[in-house]
C-alpha cells in the first residue's frame, strides 16, 4: 500500500469513526423543549416560560411573544438567560388567567448567527391538547435569502479556488497556476466581498442593524470570518503577483485557516468533532473540485501540441483520493445533521432534505462525469483532443451549481422546529341531532374539530318539512364528559353570505371545545318565548397522537397512545368480546416507567348511543381498571388521565366488541 | 493501472452513498402508518408487537375447584412456578416476570404480588375465580398465563 494510500485510509476510518462516536451536532438554535410543555394544560398559569434551544440564542438578536387565544399579545419582560446558555426564560408582565396561549419565538443562534422562528401553546385551566397558534408570528424557519446565498458562494468559490491553486498547482501541476495574476487577487476579494455580504444579510434576516448584529454574541462568527478573508485578500493578491511556491503555499493555508473559521461558524459549530469533519470536507472540495477550474485553465493555456499529460494524471490521481474523502466526510456530516438514519427519512420532506438530495444528485453526476474523463477523455488526450476540456468545462458548471446548492443548505435548518404545534387539519365536524318531540332537527358543523379554536355553523330545520326555522336566537352549550369542571356556553349569530345577506345558518367561534374527548353539546333554539333544546355527541380527537395497536390471536387488543412528548397511556378491554369485560388503563412515562395519575376515565360510546362514563377503580398509581358490560357492536373509546404534575393524556379508539 | 485505482474509489463512494439511502427507506417503512383514525394529525399503525410468552404457570391452590367454602371471606392461595413477582411496572417486559390480577366473576378484584391474601365480602353463592399471571405492563403474555376455579360460599 502507498504512502498516499495509507493516509487515505486513515483518514476515512477516522471519519467513520467520527460518524459513529460523535454526537450530533444542533445546527440553528432550533426549540429542544420547553416549561410548560408544549401542548401541556397546567392548573394555575405558570411565573415564567422557560424555551430550550439547541444552540444558545442571541437574546439581542432574539424576538419573543405571547398571545391569547384571541390573538392579543400579552406583554412579556426583557428575556433572560436560564441556568444554561440555552436556555431563555420568558415572564409575562401581568398575571393571565384560563385560557390557550401561544409563546412565538424567532431564536437567532449565537453558534451560526441563522435564525429559527417557531412557538409553543400551552393551557391554563380549562384547556389542553396541540392548541392552534393564532397569532401571526411566523411558525417557519425561512428559506435563506438571496444575498446570504451570493455571499456564501462567493466565499466558497473564493477559498476553494485559492485552496486549489496552492495544493493542485503545487502538488499536482508543478507549481504552474495559469492566470494566477487574475484568478488569486479575484479569488481573495470574493471571499472578503462574500463574509461581509454574509454579515448584511443575516442582519436583513434577524431584522436587526448592522452595527447590533456586529457587537452580539451572533455576529462574532461573522467578524471573525471578515478578518480571516480580509488576510486571505492580501495574501491572495501578494501571491497573485509574485507566483512563488512560498506565497501559493501561505495564500493556501490562509485560506484553509478562514475554511476553519467558516466551519466553526457554521452547522458544526457546536461540536469540536464535526468542526473538523466540516474543514477536512471543504478542503476535499477545493482539491477535487476547484482543481477542475485550476485544470481547465491550464488546458486552455498550453497549445494543441503540448498536452499537459503528466500533470492531468497527476491531478486524476489527487482528485480520485480526494473524492474518496468527499463522499466519506459528506456522509459524516449528512449523518449529524440530520441526527442518523431516521432524521435523514424525516428531512427528505423539508427543504434541507430537498435541497440535499439535488445535490448529491449533482455530485454523483459529477463522479459521472469524472469516470468519463478517466475513461475516454485522458487517453485521448494525447491525440490533442478537446474532450477532456470539453467534459472538465461542465464539471466547472456542475460544481458551481453545487456549491450554491451548498450555500443554500448552511443557510436551512436541517431539522423542522422541533417544538412546533401541528395545526390541526381534519376536515368539518358534523353531528344531528332533533329534539325529544322531534319538532326540530339541526346540523352541527364544527372547524376544523380538533382541540383549541373551532368554528360553529348550525342549520336549524323543521323536522317534517325540512324548511329552515325562523329561531329568534341561538346557544350551544358545551359539556366535556367526564370532566363537570369543562363546562362553557356561546350565544351563536346569524351568518352572512357573500353579499353580506343573513342566511338561515348560525355561526360562532370559540375556544369551547378545549380538550380531546368526548363532549355532549346542546342546542337552545329559541323562538318567541319559546326554547327548544337539542343534545347532540361529539368526540374530539387528540392531536399529533401515534396509536399503536397490537392484536393477536387469544389476546386482548392492546392500544397504546403516544403523545407528542413520548408519555404513553395504554389501553385494552379483556376480553374484548360483548359481556363482562376489564377496561385496563394504564399511563407511562418517556421512559416507559409508570406514571402516577391524579385521576383517569374511560368513556364508551356505542354507536348511535349516549356516551358512558365508566366507573374506574385505581389498581396502581397508574393503573385504572372499569369492570364493565359491553354489548356487540361498534364502541368509541375515549380515554382519559390527568398526571400528578396536571398534565392531561388523552385518546380515542374506535373498537368493535364481537359476540361472545 | 491509475484509472482502475480512481474507478473503484468512485464505485465505493457511490455504494456508501446508496447504502446510506437504502437504510433510510428501511427505517421510513417500519415507521408507516397504515390506518389512521377520523383525525388527521394522528397516524395509528397495526404493529404485529408480539407480546412476551413466559415458562411461568400459575394455579390456585385454594379454594379448590368446587370446593364449599363457610366464609364470605375467602382464603385464596396460588402456587406460581417458573415466573418471579415483579412490583415494577414498566413497558421494559421481562419474559417470566409480572404479577397477579385476580378477577372474581369476570370483575378484577385485585393485584397482587404474594401468593397468599382474603378476598373479603365474598357473597353466597358459586362463584368463578380466575387468576392470571400478566407482564410488567399489567397486560396478557402470550399465551395466557391463567388458571379458573369455580366455589360456593355458603352463609
Amino acid at each position: 500500500m502507498s504512502r498516499v494510500a495509507r493516509v487515505l485510509l486513515a483518514v476515512v476510518v477516522t471519519l467513520g469513526g467520527l460518524a459513529v462516536f460523535a454526537e450530533p451536532s444542533s445546527a440553528h438554535a432550533g426549540l429542544v423543549s420547553s416549561d410548560p410543555a408544549d401542548g401541556a394544560t397546567l392548573a394555575t398559569p405558570p411565573d415564567q416560560i422557560l424555551l430550550t434551544f439547541s444552540e444558545p440564542p442571541d437574546l439581542g438578536l432574539s424576538a419573543f411573544g405571547m398571545l391569547d387565544a384571541s390573538g392579543a399579545e400579552l406583554m412579556l419582560r426583557a428575556p433572560i438567560e436560564g441556568t444554561g446558555n440555552r436556555e431563555v426564560v420568558l415572564s409575562p408582565v401581568e398575571a393571565f388567567g384560563d385560557g390557550v396561549y401561544t409563546v412565538t419565538f424567532r431564536a437567532v443562534s449565537e453558534t451560526d448567527g441563522h435564525l429559527t422562528a417557531g412557538s409553543i401553546a400551552f393551557g391554563v385551566g380549562a384547556v389542553t391538547g396541540a392548541v392552534v397558534p393564532t397569532g401571526n408570528a411566523p411558525t417557519e424557519t425561512p428559506w435563506p435569502s438571496a444575498l446570504s446565498v451570493i455571499g456564501k458562494a462567493l466565499l466558497y468559490v473564493g477559498l476553494i479556488m485559492i485552496v486549489a491553486a496552492a495544493v493542485v498547482g503545487l502538488g499536482a501541476f508543478g507549481g504552474e497556476v495559469p492566470g494566477r495574476r487574475v484568478l488569486l487577487p479575484v479569488a481573495g476579494a470574493a471571499t472578503l466581498v462574500g463574509a461581509c455580504l454574509m454579515l448584511i444579510a443575516d442582519a436583513r434576516s434577524v431584522g436587526a442593524g448592522l452595527e447590533a448584529v456586529a457587537r452580539s454574541g451572533a455576529g462574532a462568527p461573522f467578524l471573525r470570518l471578515i478578518a480571516a478573508c480580509a488576510v486571505v485578500a492580501v495574501v491572495a493578491a501578494i501571491a497573485g503577483v509574485r507566483g512563488t511556491s512560498l506565497w501559493l503555499v501561505v495564500a493556501g493555508d490562509a485560506a484553509a485557516a478562514a475554511m476553519l473559521v467558516r466551519a466553526t461558524g457554521g452547522h458544526a459549530g457546536a461540536h469540536p468533532l464535526q468542526v473538523i469533519v466540516q474543514w477536512v470536507h471543504l478542503m476535499v472540495i477545493a482539491i477535487w473540485v476547484g482543481g477542475f477550474a485550476v485544470l481547465l485553465l491550464l488546458l486552455r493555456a498550453r497549445p494543441p501540441s503540448r498536452p499537459p499529460v503528466a500533470e492531468v494524471a497527476a491531478y486524476s490521481r489527487l482528485a480520485g483520493y480526494a473524492l474518496l474523502v468527499v463522499v466519506t466526510s459528506g456522509m459524516v456530516r449528512t449523518f449529524d445533521e440530520l441526527d442518523g438514519w431516521s432524521g435523514i427519512a424525516k428531512a427528505l420532506d423539508t427543504p434541507y432534505g430537498t435541497t440535499l438530495a439535488i445535490k448529491v444528485g449533482l455530485v454523483i453526476a459529477l463522479i459521472g462525469l469524472g469516470a468519463v474523463n478517466r475513461l475516454r477523455a485522458i487517453p485521448r488526450l494525447t491525440d490533442g483532443s478537446p474532450m477532456l476540456a470539453r467534459v472538465v468545462g461542465v464539471e466547472v458548471v456542475t460544481a458551481i451549481a453545487i456549491l450554491g446548492l451548498t450555500a443554500t443548505l448552511t443557510g436551512l435548518p436541517p431539522h423542522p422546529p422541533a417544538s412546533r404545534p401541528s395545526t390541526p387539519t381534519a376536515a368539518v365536524l358534523t353531528v344531528e341531532g332533533s329534539d325529544f318531540a322531534t319538532t326540530v332537527h339541526v346540523a352541527l358543523d364544527v372547524g376544523p374539530g380538533a382541540p383549541g379554536p373551532n368554528t360553529y355553523d348550525l342549520r336549524v330545520d323543521d323536522f317534517d318539512s325540512g324548511e329552515p326555522v325562523a329561531a329568534d336566537g341561538v346557544t350551544l352549550r358545551f359539556e366535556a364528559i367526564g370532566r363537570p369542571d369543562l363546562t362553557s356556553s356561546i350565544d351563536l349569530v346569524l351568518g352572512m353570505d357573500g353579499m353580506g345577506s343573513m342566511i338561515d345558518h348560525w355561526t360562532g367561534e370559540g375556544t369551547e371545545l378545549s380538550v380531546p374527548g368526548p363532549w355532549t353539546v346542546t342546542a337552545t333554539i329559541t323562538t318567541g318565548s319559546e326554547a327548544t333544546e337539542v343534545a347532540m355527541s361529539l368526540s374530539i380527537e387528540p392531536a399529533d397522537q401515534q396509536v399503536d395497536v397490537v392484536s393477536q390471536d387469544g389476546l386482548p387488543t392492546i392500544v397504546t397512545f403516544t403523545s407528542p412528548d413520548e408519555r404513553k397511556l395504554q389501553y385494552y378491554a379483556d376480553p374484548g368480546v360483548a359481556g363482562p369485560n376489564q377496561l385496563h388503563l394504564t399511563a407511562f412515562d418517556g421512559q416507559g416507567q409508570e406514571l402516577a395519575l391524579a385521576d383517569a376515565t374511560i368513556i364508551a360510546t356505542q354507536a348511535g348511543s349516549a356516551p358512558q362514563v365508566l366507573d374506574t377503580t385505581r389498581f396502581s398509581p397508574g393503573h385504572f381498571v372499569a369492570n364493565s358490560t359491553l354489548a356487540p357492536g361498534r364502541w368509541h373509546i375515549d380515554v382519559l388521565a390527568t398526571t400528578e404534575d396536571g398534565g392531561v393524556l388523552t385518546g380515542a379508539y374506535d373498537q368493535t366488541i364481537g359476540q361472545e | 493501472m491509475r484509472t482502475n485505482r480512481t474507478v473503484p474509489a468512485a464505485l465505493l463512494g457511490l455504494t456508501l452513498l446508496m447504502a446510506a439511502c437504502g437504510d433510510t427507506a428501511g427505517s421510513s417503512a417500519l415507521s408507516a402508518s397504515t390506518a389512521g383514525p377520523s383525525h388527521a394529525s394522528m397516524s395509528m399503525s397495526m404493529a404485529p408487537g408480539p407480546r412476551p410468552s413466559t415458562a411461568a404457570t400459575v394455579a390456585i391452590v385454594s379454594p379448590k375447584n368446587g370446593e364449599t367454602v363457610r366464609a364470605s371471606a375467602v382464603a385464596l392461595k396460588i402456587s406460581l412456578d417458573g415466573g418471579s413477582i415483579s412490583t415494577t411496572t414498566s413497558t421494559d417486559l421481562v419474559p417470566d416476570e409480572g404479577h397477579l390480577h385476580i378477577v372474581l366473576d369476570d370483575r378484577l378484584i385485585s393485584m397482587t404480588s404474594g401468593l397468599a391474601s382474603v378476598i373479603p365480602d365474598v357473597t353466597p353463592g358459586t362463584h368463578l375465580l380466575k387468576v392470571e399471571f400478566v407482564a410488567n405492563d399489567h397486560a396478557p403474555f402470550d399465551p395466557r398465563v391463567i388458571a379458573a376455579v369455580s366455589f360456593e360460599v355458603r352463609a
